[in-house]
C-alpha cells in the first residue's frame, strides 16, 4: 500500500508530537527525582538534627521531670537557671507541694500541705540518684539526664 | 544518591528506636508508679517493646494485688482485717496463701536475728507515726505500754491448713519491713514466667532486683546510698541476677531537739534503733530475705549483724556506721564492692 504525501506530512507531524511528549516526559521524571532527593535530603537533615538534639540533651541538658498521679505534668530545665525561682503545685484534694529551681541546677521541694514532710527532707536533688516523693499529694520529681548523670556508673541505687 | 540518602535517613530513624547491644535485648520499656507508698520503677529490655510494655502492666496489676494483702493501711487490705480482729479478741484466721508464706518468713528470721525484726509491733509503729500526720516523740510510759503483749512468741502459723493464731491482743501485725520484698521475688517470677529472655531491673523503693545481666551481658552496678548524704551514692556493688536492700535512717525521719528520729523501731527498746549503725546493706538472690536481713542487720549493730550473715548462706552485707566507716561480710569479695570517691 502506497502512502501518499498527506499521510507522510501526518506522520512525520505525530513522530515530532511524540518526540516532543518524551522530552516532556523525561523533564518531569527529572523534575520528580529531584523533588524527592531535595524531600530525602530534607528527612534526613532532619531526623540528623533531631538525633543531635538528643543527644546533646543526654548529655548536655538536665531536666526535672514532675509526676502528678502517675502523670507527667512538667518538665523543668535545669541548665542555665539564670534566678533562682518558685513554683506551687496543687494537687486535687486540696494539697499543694511549693517547688524551687536554684541557678546550680537543683531543684527540691521547699514547703508542702503533707503531714510527714518526707518530700522537704529529702533536700535539693541534681542528678537521678535519688527522685523526690510526696506520697500524701502523689507528687515525684525525678531527675534526668544530667551531666552527673552521664558519668554514674551505677544501673540503679538502694536506699 | 536517592538510594544513599534513603538508607541514611532510614538508619538515623531507627537509632532513636533501638539500644545497641550484642544480645537479643533490643527494645526496652520502663515504667515508674506510686505502690506500696513508695515510688517503685521497672526497667525491662527484650525484643518486643510492645510486649515489654504489657508485662511492667501486669507486674503492676500484681504488685497492687499484693499491696491489697499486706498493707497494714489500706482499709480494704487483708492484713488491715487481720489487725481489726485481733484488737477485738479474735484469735484464730485462716489467712491467705501470701500472708501465710510472709509471716512464715518473718518468724524464721525472727529467730535467727533473735528477736531483731518484729513484725508485730504494731502498735509500737502507730504510737511513734513516722512519716505520718500524727509524729511524735512519745513518753517513756506510752512506749513501755505499746510493747506490753508483744513479740512473735504470741503468734503461730499453721502453712498446712494456712491458719494463724494470735494469743495477744496487743498484737498488730506490720509487715512493712518484708512485703516489698515478697512483691519483688513475686514480680520478678511473673516477668519471667511471661518471657524467660527478658532482663532487667526492679527498684520497688529503694530495694533493687536485677533480673538476669544487662542487656550487653555485663553485671548491674548497685549504688547504695550514702546516708550521711542521702542524695549520693557511698559506694556499689556488682552484680546479675541478684537483688540489693538497703535499710537506712535517712528515709523516714523526723527530727526534735537537734535529734533524729527514725522509722527503724527496735523492739526492745521500743525506740529507734541505735546500735551504731545507720545503714545496712544485703545482697542476696531472695528479696525478701535481703528485706528481712536488712532491717534485723540495722537492729542488731556491727558485731552481731556481721555474724549473722556470715553464718548465713547466699547473702552478703554491707553496712555502714554512725561515723560513716563501712563494714563488709566475709564474701562481699564477689560483688566487688567499691567505695565511690
Amino acid at each position: 500500500m502506497d502512502l501518499n504525501k498527506k499521510d507522510m506530512k501526518e506522520m512525520k507531524k505525530a513522530d515530532s508530537s511524540k518526540d516532543k511528549s518524551k522530552e516532556k516526559s523525561k523533564a518531569s521524571t527529572k523534575k520528580i527525582a529531584i523533588i524527592l532527593s531535595l524531600l530525602i535530603l530534607v528527612i534526613g537533615l532532619g531526623a540528623g538534627l533531631s538525633l543531635y538534639i538528643m543527644n546533646r540533651e543526654a548529655t548536655d541538658g538536665s531536666y526535672a521531670y514532675i509526676y502528678q498521679n502517675n502523670e507527667l505534668i512538667k518538665v523543668v530545665d535545669l541548665t542555665n537557671v539564670k534566678e533562682d525561682y518558685e513554683f506551687r503545685i496543687d494537687s486535687e484534694d486540696g494539697g499543694y507541694n511549693i517547688v524551687k529551681v536554684t541557678t546550680d541546677g537543683s531543684i527540691g521541694i521547699i514547703e508542702a500541705s503533707c503531714p510527714d514532710h518526707v518530700c522537704m527532707n529529702t533536700g535539693f536533688i541534681r542528678n537521678g540518684l535519688v527522685p523526690i516523693t510526696c506520697l500524701p499529694n502523689e507528687l515525684v520529681i525525678e531527675v534526668k539526664n544530667s551531666k552527673e548523670d552521664s558519668n554514674l556508673e551505677y544501673d540503679g541505687v538502694a536506699q | 544518591m536517592l538510594l544513599v540518602l534513603l538508607v541514611f535517613a532510614m538508619n538515623l530513624t531507627a537509632c532513636t528506636n533501638t539500644k545497641t547491644s550484642s544480645s537479643s535485648a533490643t527494645e526496652s520499656a520502663s515504667l515508674s508508679e506510686l505502690h506500696f507508698d513508695t515510688i517503685m520503677s521497672i526497667s525491662l529490655y527484650g525484643s518486643d517493646k510492645a510486649a515489654l510494655t504489657e508485662i511492667i502492666n501486669e507486674a503492676y496489676d500484681e504488685v497492687d494485688r499484693l499491696e491489697s494483702i499486706f498493707s497494714a493501711q489500706l482499709e480494704t487490705s487483708e492484713l488491715y482485717s487481720i489487725n481489726q480482729g485481733i484488737a477485738k479478741g479474735q484469735t484464730s484466721f485462716v489467712i491467705s496463701k501470701e500472708l501465710t508464706e510472709v509471716i512464715d518468713y518473718a518468724l524464721k528470721v525472727n529467730e535467727e536475728s533473735n528477736g531483731a525484726l518484729d513484725i508485730t509491733i504494731g502498735n509500737l509503729i502507730n504510737l511513734w507515726g513516722i512519716g505520718t500526720d500524727h509524729e511524735k516523740l512519745p513518753t517513756d510510759d506510752e512506749i513501755a505500754a505499746a510493747l506490753v503483749g508483744t513479740g512473735c512468741e504470741y503468734i503461730s502459723l499453721d502453712k498446712e491448713t494456712n491458719t494463724l493464731t494470735v494469743s495477744s491482743e496487743n498484737v498488730q501485725l506490720d509487715l512493712g519491713a518484708i512485703a516489698k520484698g515478697y512483691a519483688a521475688d513475686l514480680v520478678k517470677e511473673l516477668i519471667l514466667a511471661k518471657d524467660s529472655s527478658v532482663v532487667g531491673l526492679l527498684d520497688f523503693g529503694g530495694n533493687i532486683m536485677t533480673i538476669g545481666s544487662k542487656p550487653d551481658g555485663s553485671n548491674w552496678k548497685v549504688g547504695i546510698t550514702d546516708p550521711l548524704d542521702s542524695t549520693s551514692v557511698y559506694g556499689g556493688v556488682s552484680v546479675s541476677d541478684l537483688c540489693v536492700v538497703t535499710s537506712g535512717n535517712y528515709e523516714r525521719y523526723f527530727e526534735e531537739n537537734g535529734v533524729r528520729y527514725h522509722h527503724i523501731l527496735d523492739a526492745a527498746s521500743g525506740y529507734p534503733a541505735d546500735k551504731g549503725i545507720i545503714s545496712s546493706s544485703i545482697i542476696g538472690a531472695s528479696s525478701i530475705e535481703c528485706d528481712a536481713l536488712s532491717t534485723a542487720c540495722y537492729c542488731l549493730g556491727v558485731e552481731d549483724a556481721l555474724a549473722l550473715i556470715n553464718s548465713l548462706d547466699g547473702v552478703e552485707c554491707v553496712l555502714i556506721d554512725n561515723d560513716g566507716n563501712y563494714y563488709t561480710s566475709d564474701g562481699i569479695g564477689d560483688y566487688n564492692f567499691t567505695k565511690a570517691e
